[in-house]
C-alpha cells in the first residue's frame, strides 16, 4: 500500500507538470484572445495544481513517517532512530524535497493569487496566470526529469542512511520553510510586472496589491536569513551568524533588492513615481530568488550549503535562470517606454530623494555582492587564476554602503512628500543630530578609534533616535489634537495609521540589528584555553571553571560534554555544557555549543579536543548584543505585520491624493 | 507613444547595460559549470622539490630529497583514513614494482597526518609498498607541497624540478603522461 | 507640548541604547599574540575545506596551518610574510582577502566604482527631474511651493 501511496505522488506531480503546461496555453490564448472560458479554465488548473502537489508533498512525508526506505530519497535522509519532529521535515534536507517545497509554494501561493485577484485585476490576470503557470511548470519539469524524490529502489533498505547530523536540529523545522515562502513569495510580484509589460495599458492599479506581497514576501525573507544566522550561531560553533558564504549572499541580494522595492513602490503608489525601476526592481528581485536556487545546487561555487553538485541539473537551472532572465528584461528593454509618466522628483529634499538614493545605495550594495561572489569565477575563466573573495572582502566593502541606507532610515520618515527646506529639515532632525553627536563623544571616551566602527555607531544611534522621535512625534500630536490620554492617544495613533507606524517600527528593529551586528562583529573578545578539572580562566568579567567532563548520548549519537560552571565576583551564576558528538551512521562529528543569553552579550563556549590527561580545550567568545539582533528580529515582524494590516484595511477606500505635508508627520 | 517617437530616440544608456547583463552572466554561469570550483592550481609545479628529511614509516634509515636526487622520482602523498586512496591502492604498487624493476626512476610515499599503527595495519591489509614511505605526522610537508585534496602525487624530474601534479586517485592515462614529463620510462 | 515630549522619549532612548552599547564593549581584553595569531588565521582560508578561514576550520590541515601562524608569530615576523609564506604554497587562493594587485584590484576597485556610478546616477537624475520640474512650473505659469503648515489636526 505504501508503495502505491508514493507511486500516487508521484502520478500527481506528473499530472500537475502536464496540466501546468495546459494551463500556461490557455492563459496566454486567453491574453491574445481575449476567451474568458479559456482564463477560468487555466485558474482552476492553478486550484488543481495546489491539489496535486500537495498530495505528492504530504505521500513523501508519509514515506519518512512510516519509515519506508523503498523511497531512494527516504533511504538517504533518514533512519529509524530519526525522532519523530526531524523525519517529517527531513523532506526539505536536501536536494529534491527542497524543491517540492518550493513547487509546493508555488502552487499555493499561485492558487491564493487566482483566488484573491482573479475578480478584481481582469486586466492583469491573463498574464499573471500564464507567468505562474509558466513558472510552476519550470519546476515540474526539473523535479520530474532531474531529481524526482518519488523514486523508488528494489530490494529496499533496511535501514536508511540519517539526515545529516547537522540538520538534526529545530532551525530545519523553521528555517528553510520561511525562507523558501521569502523566495516564492516575490514570484506573484514577478507575474504581474511582466503582466503590466504585455498588456496593451501599463496600468497602476495593481500596484497596491503587488505592494501586499511584497511586504510578506520581504518579511518572510528576511525572517529566513536571520532564522539561518539564527541557526548557524547555535550549531555550527564558529561564534558566528553570518559568513558571506555564497550561499548566503544569494539569499541577502534579493533581501537588498526587496528592500529597495518595497520603499520604491511606496512612491509609485503615493506619487506614481518610479515605474520603471519598480519593475526592473520585481525582475530582479525574483531573477535572484532564482540565481540563489541555482548556486546551491549546481556545484558552481563552493560553499557549506551546497546541496548535490550536479552540473546536469546546473546546466537545467541555468537554462530556465537565462528563460526567466530573457523574458523578463527583454520586456522591461522592449516596452520600458510604456511606464514613464509625467511625474517628477520635485526637489533633491523630498521623500521621494531619500527613495531614489535608497534605491542606489541598496542597488551599489546588491551589485557588490553579487560581483564578489561571482569574481573567482570570472578570474578563473578569464585567466586561470584560483583568487578567493571572503568575509574580510564583503564587510570592507558592504557595510560602508549599508550605513548610508542605515543613515537614510533616519531621514526617510522624518522628510515629506515633494519638498522641504533643508533648513526646515535641518531643524527637524536637531534631536537625532545631537544623539549623533553624543554617541560619538561616548564612543571616543570608550576607545573606539576606529573609523568603520565609528561610522557605525553614528549611523545606528541616529538611526534608532530619529524613529523614536518619529513615533513619538505622532503620538504626541494625536494627543494634542484629540486631548487623549497617552495609552489612548498611541492606540489610537497606531491603529489608524498602521502602516506609517508599521514601518517606522520595522526602523527601529532593523536600528537593533545594526546595533547588534556593530556591537558582535568589531567588539567580540575570544579565548582558547587547556583546561584540567579545577582550572578557570575569565571571560567578559566572568570566571568559567572546569568541574570535570562526562559521556554524553543520544538518540543515534555519542559524545563527551564539559561540565563549566560560571562566577561572577565570586558569586557562582550557572552551569554550561558544550558537548562533542558523534553521529555513527554518518561518521560526522559535531559541537553543540553552550550559549548564555544576556541583554548585554552572549556567552558562548566551544568543547574542543580532550587533552589526553583528563583535561579538555575550551574556546570562549563573549559576543556582545547578539541578543538585540533577534529582538530587533522581532520589531521587523511586528512593524511589517502591523503594515501589512494597515494596506489590507485601506483596500476598500485608496486616496484620491497623498495627503498634505504638515509639521512633524508627513501622512505616510 | 508612436513608433516614430521611439525610432527618433536614442537608446538610453542603461538598456544597453541590461542587454549586455542578460548576455554575460548567463554565459558566466555557463563557463563555470564547466569548472570544478575546488580546483586549486598548484604552486609547486615548476619550482624546485620542497626540500624533506622523514622518519620511515618501517624499517631504517631516512626518506629524504637528497637521498633521491640526481633520479626522477614520484612522490605520493596517502593516509589510511584517506577513502579514495583504497581506489588507487593497487596502481600504486603496480607503479612502484615498475620503478624497482626498470630502475629509471624511484618512488617514495608520504605517509600524511596518521598514526603509524593504523598505517602499518592499512599496508598489511590492502598490500605493502613495494617502496618506502614517511611519516608526515603534523602534514607539514603536505604543506609544503600544497596538498589540498587527498591522495596527492608529485612527480620530480632528475635535477629536482616538480613537473606535474595529479590531484585524486592515480590513473594509468595520468601516470603515463607525466612519467614521460620528468623524463622516465616506465 | 509635543516637543518636549518627544525630546525626552528620544533621549531616553539614545541613553538606553548607549548604554547597552557601552557595557557591552567594555570587556576588550586579549593576549597580544593570540590576538595577532587569531587576526591573520581569520583571514586564511582552509584549502582543504574552503569555505571557512583556518580558524573556524574543524579541519586537521587547518588547525595545523593555525599552529605554524602561531609559531611565526611568536618569531615576530610580519603578517605580510605569514601570508606570504601561504602564498608560496597554495597561491592567491588561500587569501580570503584578494590581493591589491593583478585580478585582485579590480575586485577592490569595484565598489568603488559602483559607488561612484551610483552617486552620479542619484546626482544626474536629480538633476533631469528638478529640470524637468521647473519646466513644467514654467508652463503651468508658476506653481505655488507648498507651505509647510503647523500641525492642527492629524491626518495618519
Amino acid at each position: 500500500m505504501v508503495e502505491s501511496l508514493i507511486k500516487l505522488g508521484q502520478l500527481a506531480v506528473c499530472l500537475a507538470l502536464a496540466l501546468s503546461l495546459y494551463a500556461a496555453v490557455q492563459a496566454v490564448l486567453s491574453a491574445v484572445g481575449g476567451a474568458p472560458a479559456r482564463l477560468r479554465a487555466a485558474r482552476n488548473v492553478l486550484y488543481a495544481n495546489f491539489a496535486l502537489v500537495t498530495f505528492g508533498c504530504l505521500a513523501l512525508i508519509w514515506s519518512f513517517a512510516t519509515d519506508d526506505f523503498s523511497v531512494a530519497y527516504v533511504a538517504q535522509n533518514s533512519n529509524t532512530h530519526l525522532p519523530m519532529i526531524y523525519k517529517l521535515t527531513a523532506m526539505w534536507g536536501a536536494h529534491e524535497g527542497s524543491l517540492m517545497l518550493w513547487l509546493w509554494y508555488m502552487t499555493l501561493l499561485s492558487a491564493i493569487a487566482a483566488r484573491l485577484h482573479f475578480n478584481t485585476h481582469p486586466l492583469s490576470m491573463p498574464w499573471v496566470i500564464a507567468t505562474l503557470a509558466s513558472v510552476q511548470l519550470g519546476f515540474l519539469v526539473f523535479i520530474i526529469f532531474l531529481s524526482d524524490p518519488f523514486l523508488t529502489m528494489t530490494p529496499a533498505l533496511a535501514e536508511g542512511q540519517d539526515l545529516n547530523p547537522l540538520l538534526q536540529d529545530p532551525g530545519l523545522v523553521f528555517h528553510p520553510p520561511v525562507l523558501y515562502l521569502g523566495y516564492v513569495g516575490f514570484a506573484v510580484p514577478f507575474a504581474f510586472a511582466i503582466a503590466s509589460l504585455m498588456r496593451s495599458h501599463a496600468g497602476t492599479e495593481w500596484i497596491k496589491v503587488v505592494r501586499r506581497w511584497a511586504l510578506f514576501a520581504w518579511v518572510m525573507l528576511t525572517s529566513g536569513i536571520l532564522m539561518g544566522g539564527f541557526w548557524a550561531y547555535y550549531e555550527l560553533g564558529w561564534g558566528g551568524y553570518w559568513a558571506w558564504d555564497p550561499v548566503e549572499n544569494a539569499s541577502l541580494m534579493p533581501w537588498l533588492t526587496g528592500t529597495a522595492l518595497l520603499h520604491s513602490m511606496m512612491a509609485q503608489d503615493k506619487r506614481g513615481l518610479f515605474r520603471t525601476w519598480n519593475v526592473f526592481l520585481i525582475v530582479t528581485t525574483f531573477l535572484l530568488t532564482l540565481i540563489g536556487t541555482f548556486l546551491v545546487r549546481s556545484g558552481v561555487l563552493t560553499s557549506v550549503h551546497a546541496f548535490a553538485v550536479d552540473p546536469g541539473r546546473g546546466a537545467y537551472m541555468l537554462g530556465f535562470l537565462t528563460v526567466v532572465m530573457v523574458a523578463g528584461y527583454g520586456l522591461i528593454l522592449l516596452r520600458s517606454d510604456r511606464l514613464s509618466a509625467d511625474v517628477v522628483v520635485e526637489s533633491p529634499w523630498s521623500r521621494e530623494s531619500a527613495i531614489l538614493a535608497n534605491n542606489v545605495l541598496l542597488l551599489v550594495a546588491a551589485a557588490t555582492v553579487f560581483l564578489g561572489t561571482l569574481y573567482p569565477l570570472f578570474v578563473e575563466a578569464v585567466s586561470g587564476e584560483r583568487l578567493s573573495v571572503g568575509a574580510p572582502y564583503f564587510n570592507k566593502v558592504v557595510v560602508p554602503v549599508m550605513l548610508g541606507v542605515v543613515l537614510l532610515l533616519g531621514i526617510g520618515p522624518t522628510i515629506p512628500w515633494r519638498r522641504m527646506t533643508p533648513k526646515a529639515l535641518a531643524s527637524r532632525l536637531r534631536l537625532p543630530a545631537f544623539a549623533l553627536v553624543l554617541a560619538f563623544a561616548v564612543a571616543l571616551v570608550a576607545g573606539v578609534r576606529d573609523w568603520l566602527t565609528l561610522a557605525a555607531i553614528l549611523a545606528v544611534s541616529f538611526a534608532a533616535v530619529a524613529t523614536i522621535m518619529d513615533i513619538a512625534t505622532g503620538v504626541a500630536a494625536r494627543r494634542r489634537a484629540t486631548g487623549e490620554a497617552l495609552p489612548r492617544a498611541a492606540w489610537q495613533a497606531v491603529v489608524l495609521g498602521r502602516q506609517r507606524f508599521g514601518g517606522l517600527i520595522v526602523h527601529f528593529g532593523i536600528a537593533l540589528i545594526g546595533a547588534g551586528i556593530i556591537a558582535s562583529g568589531l567588539f567580540q573578545t575570544t579565548v582558547t584555553v587547556s583546561l584540567k578539572p579545577g582550572d578557570s580562566f575569565e571571560l567578559a568579567g566572568n570566571v568559567i571553571t572546569l568541574r570535570g567532563l562526562e559521556d554524553a548520548g543520544g538518540a543515534g549519537y555519542q559524545g563527551r560534554a564539559a561540565l563549566l560552571s560560571v562566577s561572577r565576583d565570586g558569586l557562582p551564576l550557572y552551569e554550561m555544557r558544550p558537548e562533542k558528538r558523534f553521529y555513527q551512521v554518518r561518521s560526522m562529528a559535531t559541537t553543540e555549543i553552550a550559549i548564555r543569553s544576556s541583554f548585554a552579550g552572549d556567552l558562548y563556549l566551544i568543547a574542543g579536543d580532550e587533552t589526553g590527561n583528563g583535561g579538555i580545550t575550551i574556546r570562549g567568545y563573549w559576543n556582545p548584543l547578539v541578543s538585540w539582533i533577534w529582538a530587533g528580529w522581532l520589531f521587523v515582524g511586528g512593524g511589517a505585520l502591523l503594515s501589512l494590516s494597515g494596506m489590507l484595511r485601506r483596500r476598500a477606500a485608496p486616496r484620491a491624493a497623498p495627503a498634505r505635508a504638515v509639521d512633524g508627520v508627513p501622512a505616510e | 507613444m508612436t513608433s516614430l517617437d521611439s525610432a527618433r530616440r536614442p537608446v538610453p544608456r542603461w538598456k544597453w547595460l541590461l542587454g549586455a547583463a542578460i548576455v554575460l552572466v548567463p554565459l558566466l554561469f555557463a563557463i563555470g559549470l564547466t569548472r570544478d570550483p575546488s580546483y586549486i592550481p598548484s604552486m609547486v609545479v615548476g619550482h624546485e622539490v620542497p626540500a624533506f628529511d622523514l622518519e620511515p614509516l618501517a624499517g631504517p634509515g631516512k626518506v629524504s630529497s637528497q637521498a633521491l636526487a640526481g633520479k626522477p622520482y614520484v612522490v605520493n602523498f596517502w593516509a589510511s583514513w584517506c577513502v579514495s586512496c583504497r581506489e588507487e591502492h593497487p596502481v600504486l604498487i603496480e607503479l612502484g614494482r615498475q620503478a624497482a624493476d626498470a630502475g629509471t626512476f624511484a618512488m617514495v610515499g608520504v605517509n600524511y597526518r596518521d598514526g603509524r599503527q593504523a598505517a602499518l595495519d592499512y599496508l598489511r591489509r590492502h598490500g605493502e609498498f613495494p617502496y618506502a614511505s614517511g611519516v608526515d605526522g603534523r602534514g607539514r610537508l603536505g604543506i609544503d607541497f600544497g596538498v589540498y585534496g587527498m591522495p596527492e602525487t608529485f612527480f620530480v624530474d632528475a635535477s629536482g624540478v616538480v613537473r606535474a601534479r595529479h590531484v585524486g586517485p592515480l590513473t594509468q592515462e595520468a601516470i603515463a603522461g607525466n612519467l614521460r614529463l620528468i623524463g622516465a620510462t616506465p | 507640548m509635543t516637543r518636549p515630549f518627544a525630546q525626552v522619549a528620544a533621549v531616553l532612548a539614545a541613553l538606553f541604547l548607549l548604554a547597552g552599547a557601552a557595557q557591552a564593549a567594555s570587556f576588550r581584553t586579549e593576549a597580544g599574540n593570540e590576538a595577532a595569531v587569531r587576526a591573520i588565521s581569520a583571514r586564511l582560508r582552509c584549502p582543504v575545506c574552503q569555505s571557512e578561514n583556518i580558524l573556524d576550520s574543524q579541519s586537521g590541515t587547518a588547525r595545523e596551518m593555525v599552529e605554524i601562524v602561531r609559531e611565526q608569530v611568536s618569531q615576530g615576523r610580519s603578517e605580510a610574510e605569514i601570508v606570504a609564506y601561504f602564498r608560496d604554497r597554495y597561491g592567491d587562493y588561500v587569501m580570503l582577502s584578494p590581493p591589491a594587485s593583478g585580478f585582485g584590484a579590480l575586485v577592490w576597485a569595484t565598489p568603488l566604482l559602483l559607488l561612484l556610478i551610483g552617486g552620479a546616477t542619484y546626482l544626474v537624475l536629480l538633476r533631469r527631474n528638478a529640470r524637468a520640474f521647473s519646466a513644467e512650473a514654467g508652463e503651468a505659469g508658476g506653481r505655488a511651493p507648498l507651505t509647510e503648515e503647523r500641525l492642527e489636526g492629524l491626518e495618519l
